[in-house]
């Protein structure tokens, strides 16, 4: 039996009680929160990457005056344009053209998107009708913008990403593809292990595809404001704000780039047969050849024995993924959240982060990892084949057998009891 | 030798105020409203849905038992003094009673009784629920390997069944997050261990609670009697993201549990795409 | 003498305008900022406690915020935050540091520092302390423990995260939480200056008993109150370096990792968290060898200052005296046996979790033994029902409720299932709020005219513990309903599991009843802030009582005494049939041709 809870009651009374204790304040709600702006990326479109370029301080020159009210008016159409086109995090919007329907089922579910958006309710309901999913599971790491900038983010390693760029390093895809819903499903189900982002595995099917959804729109809209960003600064254009305009050259390029990674999905051929125990080392012999070899160069950043330590040798990479590459260690202050190294996985540890089946290891060596220094084996656009897919299978079969390498286990793996000592 | 000091003048002050007879008598009956209340509390709960949640497991009757015992004693002691307390103040208020104040300093038999009494109840339930303890913490079902190993991590659950081989450590362990299944009436032994911090693997349902501590492997054991899924808690501050810690317990039919296995061992030997992950935890 | 402002303090001004001829402001810091008067360095001990006490309290309330309203806006405060919600390490913040300031700045230092300084050379009929620098620095070494506590709000990573227990590794990695970047470290840096205090005051304590009792004064003639601070200070100064120990090796392993606590290979946060060859377990075992007798340090002296008071009210004499010495003594002793019952389900090997289950049980003894001479005193007596008594009384009554569900935690099997929940959250605070914070409430109102020179109005202080009572209750009590249904503590938001959505309802009840509690207090402090400058005057001796505090001025001047007090007899002897008045100070000669009268003991 539940206590019907009294929230419509309690809440007011509980509010002003605690305002009595704080002896503070009139007005107990403050402003419903608002999608940030992606400053971080106009920012590095500008060459002096100085925040002052959008801040008037009086007393600018006359021709630095008009550029820096140029660049202001541009942010304020972008955001016009972004709040007319998306709504806002409380109110998602979708306009017709990107939104799912009968004469469209490649869109973005609108009713799936309200269903994650919003805030939590007070009352705490977890009934059908609930909202603010992705404020009740996501928002405190990847931010309310989808920036990967909540409040808690800054303490974990690695950082959780940022939707906006529309960059996703674990998927079935080649590497310059978006990640296919299912995708994006199961890193939500599974997590992402030896990062911070947890198994959401036991929340219901809807909810989890109400999350994947939400997802996408964020990252839809984040790189649509990229879109328009790249035009107005890098570029210096300008943008004509009808709608016809905005949908055709800013929005729909990327909702079609996620309509068509479904159709990008890297299938492995048939693997070489290691039915036997035989069959299987010789397999494993082979990937630890290529694993050493000057063709693959995996030892050179995952080290010779795969513990992840060549880099400590070889110097040549940059240690940083594409999110903080971009960040300029002289300026630190201006990013929300200060650089973070890159390090190559230790793969005697088992610990997969995009997943740990024969397939997903294929898919990693096939396609590399976007956005971090984990090249692709596969062909790619203007990039031929490194590696056969036999043999990507058996670097798989090598990578796969080095936890369970003697040397990497640990010393006890039987469980000792309590035992009466007499 | 100093003179001794004026006498002070009897009665009360401004300071104390002065006493309405029925002062004392209002405080009296809201000392009485503990045990009532206190009681009346733990009446109701049960039938509001707010208690133990109900136990499926072999050994959870012993814990739920002492449970009963120890509150059904406390009660007792809990009501007789709180009574008396009630009762004092009631009788000895000093606006109402008329007697003076017994001049006493104690009474040594008293003492004797209210120290051996509850020494020799306090001793009998130590004794009493050794039994219990020992079950749940001591006496491992004997021979047994491991059935999963669970290891704790911030936040999250990660779960390893030995797989067809029935050995851990090999290519073939099957590997599972949060989602920890187990065969119904059949003597479960997990391996519990922790990956970083400090976690508590909690069961409410089966009254097994055990910490998992970094640097050791800590065996619990249990009996799922009911088939259905249950919580599966961390009780034990791991970060911030202690909360979202959450697994679940799936107890099944062998067949079932079986078929699982089966079913877990094939997705993860996928060499080609497969739709596994659709639809399924439904 | 006059009594014109502030209490204690001004005379001990006067006191020492005497000596002094430096400058005025070198004067003032004399007199009233390094003051080596005993009464002053009680009121600062009391001052500062009390404003960290609201700071303690506030950020409960802003728990019970989340806890029945989770992840909503909070009102007012909610702007801090920049997602209008409370963020999950910051909810971690919020408990680890209330329970943190609540103990550490509170309960240890209003008892034994406030408390104890004010009342021992009073009670004991001495002119000062033993060491009366010792004494001053003891509060000086506060402030560094409240500077660093302060500034971990505002370090990166925020506040300390670990809970107060402060458990590796999740404390000693810094990658661990948020809280473990700097803010941990502020932290340990905080409780080794309360150590340093603390064993200042205790060696203080210690002395000052055994050496500066007045004429007369015998051991057996002491107040509860001083039996209750003398050990007290023995449990301080043996358990004590114990921690400091403990504090010290964290500092360690979190700034050079030397390993006491982190085993071999963990990886934290993504992170290889160093070289190994610990036992997080060390930690805990050394963490609960001081903080359970800390337990009986956060009690004892409540427990004696309660006797005094309810021996006074009832106008009775003390009932059993000597058990309930002996029954302190006891408390004492079994408290640094039984720490292992914090660790039940700790990974400790089992059979000494059987072991340790014997020994709390025990302990369980003088607990009840005290209770019972508690209700043999009100027996026969004739009750008055001031403020200082009805926390008194509601302190045995409270009391009884924590000392009961001990035994529940006590009872191991029984305990697997309630360990860690809000069973353990009830228990702590019926003992710690309804026992020892009520205790503290209730000698506030009673001691105040001899602090202050003016009464406490009595009125407010009625209507003070009739809201903090029932509030309270409605507060904790319903934890134990929570408990039994398993409801987990420590967690920002318990309704993603199914077994305890239906809590919710419970809960919002809780966090209005705690609320309530919170808004009672600003009636304590508004009656305690206005009787301080306008209460009515109080004479000496404006309860009756027998101690040799009441024969001395209010407030005492510097030295205390007119004149050196000769003690007769016992502090309880109300209701004498040697006098004719109910009471019978501890320093009235007996009437002449008569013998002195001593009580008969058992």
């Amino acid at each position: 039996m539940q206590t019907v809870a009294p929230a419509a009651v309690g809440r007011p009374f509980a509010g002003s009680l605690l305002a009595l204790v704080l002896l503070a304040g009139c007005n107990a709600r403050s402003e419903p929160p608002q999608f940030r702006l992606n400053m971080q990326d106009y920012l590095e479109m500008i060459p002096s990457h100085d925040p002052a370029e959008f801040r008037i301080t009086g007393g600018e020159e006359p021709d630095v005056l008009e550029e820096k009210q140029r660049k202001i008016k541009g942010l304020e159409m972008i955001s016009t344009v972004l709040f007319a086109a998306f709504g806002t995090p409380d109110d998602p919007y979708l306009l017709t053209e990107v939104q799912k329907g009968d004469d469209n089922e490649n869109g973005l579910d609108l009713v799936a998107i309200e269903r994650a958006a919003g805030p939590v309710r007070p009352g705490h309901d977890r009934s059908s009708r609930q909202r603010g999913l992705y404020r009740l599971h996501c928002a405190h790491c990847h931010g309310i913008s989808g920036d990967g900038a909540g409040p808690t983010a800054v303490f974990l390693n690695p950082y959780p990403r940022d939707y906006r760029q529309g960059k996703f390093k674990f998927k079935s895809t080649e590497a310059s593809e978006k990640p296919t819903t299912a995708d994006l499903k199961r890193i939500i189900m599974e997590g992402i292990p030896g990062t911070a982002m947890p198994s959401f595995a036991l929340l219901p099917n809807d909810e989890i595809d109400a999350l994947v959804e939400y997802v996408k729109y964020l990252s839809i809209r984040g790189e649509t404001e990229l879109n328009l960003a790249i035009e107005l600064f890098a570029q210096e254009g300008e943008i004509e704000p009808d709608r016809a305009t905005i949908i055709e050259y800013y929005l729909s390029p990327v909702v079609d780039l996620w309509v068509q990674a479904e159709d990008a999905v890297v299938q492995p051929p048939e693997r070489p047969a290691t039915d036997t125990p035989q069959q299987l080392a010789a397999s494993i012999e082979e990937g630890r050849k290529l694993f050493l070899s000057k063709d693959a160069q995996c030892a050179q950043c995952h080290g010779p024995t795969g513990l992840g330590d060549g880099w400590l040798t070889d110097k040549t990479t940059v240690p940083y993924d594409d999110w903080n590459k971009q960040k300029s260690p002289d300026d630190i202050d201006r990013w929300l959240l200060p650089r973070q190294e890159l390090r190559p996985r230790n793969l005697r540890l088992g610990i997969y982060r995009g997943g740990r089946r024969p397939v997903d290891l294929y898919r990693r060596i096939h396609a590399g990892i976007l956005g971090a220094q984990m090249p692709g084996a596969g062909p790619a656009p203007g990039k031929p084949a490194t590696l056969t897919p036999e043999q990507i299978w058996h670097l798989v079969d090598y990578v796969r057998s080095l936890p369970y390498a003697d040397e990497s286990q640990p010393k006890h793996t039987e469980i000792t009891l309590h035992k009466p000592r007499n | 030798m100093r003179k001794p000091r004026p006498a002070f003048p009897r009665g009360m002050r401004t300071a104390r105020g002065a006493w309405r007879k029925s002062v004392g008598k209002f405080w009296s009956l809201l000392f009485l409203l503990v045990p009532v209340l206190g009681v009346g509390l733990f009446w109701w709960a049960p039938g509001a849905g707010y208690w133990l949640p109900r136990d499926i497991s072999r050994h959870g009757h012993q814990i739920d038992h002492l449970f009963y015992f120890v509150l059904v004693l406390t009660g007792v002691v809990f009501v007789a003094t709180e009574g008396v307390l009630f009762w004092f103040l009631w009788r000895y208020d000093a606006t109402t009673n008329r007697d003076p104040a017994t001049y006493m300093h104690g009474s040594h038999n008293l003492e004797v009784i209210w120290t051996i009494l509850p020494a020799a109840t306090l001793l009998f339930i130590a004794i009493y629920q050794m039994n219990a303890w020992a079950d749940v913490k001591m006496r491992a079902p004997p021979g047994m390997r491991p059935t999963v190993e669970v290891t704790a991590r911030q936040f999250e659950w990660r779960l390893r069944y030995p797989g067809p081989d029935n050995r851990f450590g090999t290519l073939d362990d099957i590997h599972h997050v949060n989602d920890l299944h187990v065969p119904v009436d059949t003597d479960i032994l997990v391996d519990l261990k922790s990956m970083d911090v400090l976690h508590d693997f909690f069961l409410p349902h089966l009254r097994i609670k055990q910490d998992a501590v970094p640097g050791m492997n800590i065996p619990v054991w249990f009996r799922a009697m009911e088939i259905g899924t249950y919580d599966l808690v961390c009780a034990e501050l791991c970060g911030w993201g202690h909360y979202k810690m959450k697994g679940r317990l799936t107890v099944e039919s062998r067949d079932a549990y079986d078929q699982w296995l089966a079913e877990m061992y094939a997705r993860q030997q996928a060499t080609q795409d497969p739709q596994a992950l659709e639809d399924d935890d439904e | 003498m006059s009594s014109t402002t502030l209490g204690g303090a001004h005379e001990a001004a006067h006191g020492h305008a005497h000596h002094d001829e430096r400058g005025g402001a070198a004067r003032f810091l004399r007199t009233y900022i390094f003051s080596l008067d005993h009464k002053v360095i009680g009121v600062q001990f009391l001052f500062s406690t009390l404003l960290w006490f609201m700071v303690g309290g506030l950020l409960a309330l802003a728990v019970r915020w989340q806890l029945a309203w989770p992840w909503s806006e909070m009102p007012i405060a909610g702007r801090l935050f920049p997602e209008g919600q409370i963020s999950p390490e910051f909810y971690t913040m919020l408990f680890t540091m209330h329970a943190s300031i609540m103990i550490f700045f509170v309960i240890i230092p209003i008892l034994a520092g406030a408390f104890g300084n004010f009342l021992i050379p009073l009670m004991i009929g001495a002119e000062d302390m033993a060491f009366p620098t010792l004494n001053m620095l003891s509060y000086w070494f506060m402030w560094p423990a409240f500077i660093f506590m302060t500034a971990s709000f505002f370090v990166t990573g925020g506040a300390s995260n670990s809970g107060w227990t402060g458990y590796p590794p999740l404390s000693a990695i810094q990658g661990a939480a948020p809280g473990s970047l700097n803010g941990q470290t502020l932290w340990l840096l905080g409780l080794v200056f309360v150590g340093i205090s603390s064993m200042m005051g205790s060696v203080n304590y210690m002395t000052t008993i055994i050496q500066m009792r007045a004429p007369g004064m015998t051991m057996f003639r002491l107040p509860m109150t001083i039996w209750a601070m003398f050990i007290t200070a023995i449990l301080q100064a043996f358990a004590l370096p114990v921690l400091t120990a403990a504090l010290f090796m964290q500092l360690l392993d979190r700034t050079v990792r030397t390993g006491f606590f982190i085993p071999e290979g963990l990886i934290v946060n993504n992170m290889e968290a160093g070289a190994g060859g610990g036992q997080p377990l060390l930690w805990q075992h050394l963490f609960w060898f001081y903080s359970h007798p800390a337990v009986y340090i956060m009690i004892l002296p409540a427990m004696g200052m309660v006797s005094d008071m309810i021996s006074c009210f009832a106008r009775k004499p003390l009932f059993g005296y000597k058990p309930m010495v002996y029954s302190i003594a006891g408390i004492a002793g079994l408290g640094f046996i039984v720490w292992g019952h914090h660790m039940f389900m700790s990974g400790m090997n089992p059979w000494l979790g059987a072991t340790f289950m014997v020994s709390t049980m025990m302990i369980a003894l003088p607990s009840a033994i005290k209770v019972f001479n508690w209700l043999g005193t009100l027996w026969g007596g004739r009750i008055q029902f001031a403020t200082p008594m009805l926390f008194a009384l509601s302190f045995v009554s409270m009391f009884i409720i924590g000392g009961l569900s001990g035994i529940f935690m006590a009872a191991t099997p029984v305990d697997i299932f309630i360990h860690d929940t809000y069973f353990i959250v009830a228990h702590i605070h019926y003992v710690l709020f309804g026992g020892t914070a009520f205790g503290v409430f209730g000698a506030i109102y009673f001691w105040f005219p001899k602090m202050f020179g003016r009464m406490m109005n009595e009125f407010w202080g009625k209507v003070h513990f009739f809201f903090s009572f029932i509030f309270f209750n409605g507060t904790f009590y319903t934890m134990h309903i929570l408990g039994a249904g398993g409801f987990p503590r420590r967690l920002a938001d318990p309704y993603h599991y199914e077994t305890f959505r239906h809590m919710l309802g419970m809960n919002q009840f809780i966090s209005l009843c705690a609320f309530g509690m919170g808004a009672a207090q600003i009636i304590f402090a508004a009656n305690f802030i206005y009787s301080i400058f306008f209460g009515p005057k109080a004479g000496r001796n404006p309860w009756h009582a027998n101690s040799l505090e009441w024969t001395a001025p209010s407030p005492p001047g510097h030295g205390n005494f007119e004149d050196q007090p000769i003690v007769y007899r016992g502090p309880y002897e109300y209701g004498s049939p040697e006098v004719d008045h109910d009471y019978y100070p501890q320093n009235r000669p007996p009437p002449e041709g008569q013998e002195p009268h001593e009580p008969g003991h058992h």
